[in-house]
């Protein structure tokens, strides 16, 4: 049976970029709780498409450069 | 802690002290003897009754006491109270699995209703099986999600 793919991402690296924004602060900016944004990070919780697009557009990036999918072989 | 995690500890809580009640309100139907009298369905149901309309009313007082206590020992931890009441996506998939449960629970009710009566036992025994998978399936939903929760962070 075939993996799981894990969905990694660079939320954290970005955030830090992003004039160390805070976690709190990005989730006031797309709409949800800081808790998700917290297992966004640690790769507990995959967002919708819609929230994915919404967290690559507050660091102007494309969501390829925010989420990245990697296949176990 | 989000606004509908705090309100999944407060259903639990909310949970619990109802499955109490029902169960001291069943036994004491049991013990009085009204469960074999004939008029054993009105008995019941009109204490079911009480017991549900005394739930959601006390359910929402809870509910309202509980945030603010919430708040008052936020504020006292960490300095400000989250004031924001937001459900967002991964709340309502959350609630999806707790609700899968209850669910799972109220089937099996309904199917141990019909199976009871099938196989003899009174109709009003098996509608306090049905309750009891009721209140139990809403306070097992609850826990699955907390659980979830405290999982996913």
């Amino acid at each position: 049976m075939a993996k799981k793919p894990k969905i990694t991402n660079t939320i954290r690296r970005l955030r830090f970029d992003a004039d160390e924004m805070t976690q709190k602060a990005l989730a006031d900016q797309v709409g949800v709780t800081r808790q998700t944004i917290v297992a966004i990070e640690n790769a507990k919780y995959y967002p919708t498409l819609e929230l994915a697009f919404l967290i690559a557009r507050v660091f102007g990036k494309e969501i390829s450069d925010v989420f990245t999918i990697e296949m176990d072989e | 802690m989000s606004h509908e995690e705090k309100n999944t500890v407060l259903q639990i809580i909310i949970g619990i002290a109802v499955n109490i009640w029902v169960i001291i309100k069943v036994r004491g139907l049991y013990a009085s003897g009204d469960m074999e009298g004939p008029d054993a369905i009105q008995i019941w149901a009109e204490t079911m009754f009480w017991v549900i309309i005394f739930a959601i009313v006390g359910g929402i007082i809870m509910a309202i006491i509980g945030t603010i206590v919430f708040a008052i020992v936020e504020t006292a931890v960490t300095g400000e109270a989250d004031q924001k009441f937001i459900t967002d996506e991964r709340d309502k998939m959350i609630a999806n699995s707790g609700n899968k449960i209850t669910m799972a629970f109220t089937g099996f009710g309904f199917i141990a209703l019909i199976a009871g009566i099938k196989f003899g036992y009174t109709p009003v025994d098996c509608l306090v099986v049905l309750m009891f998978c009721f209140s139990l399936g809403g306070l097992f939903g609850e826990l699955v999600k907390l659980a979830r929760y405290r999982m996913s962070i």
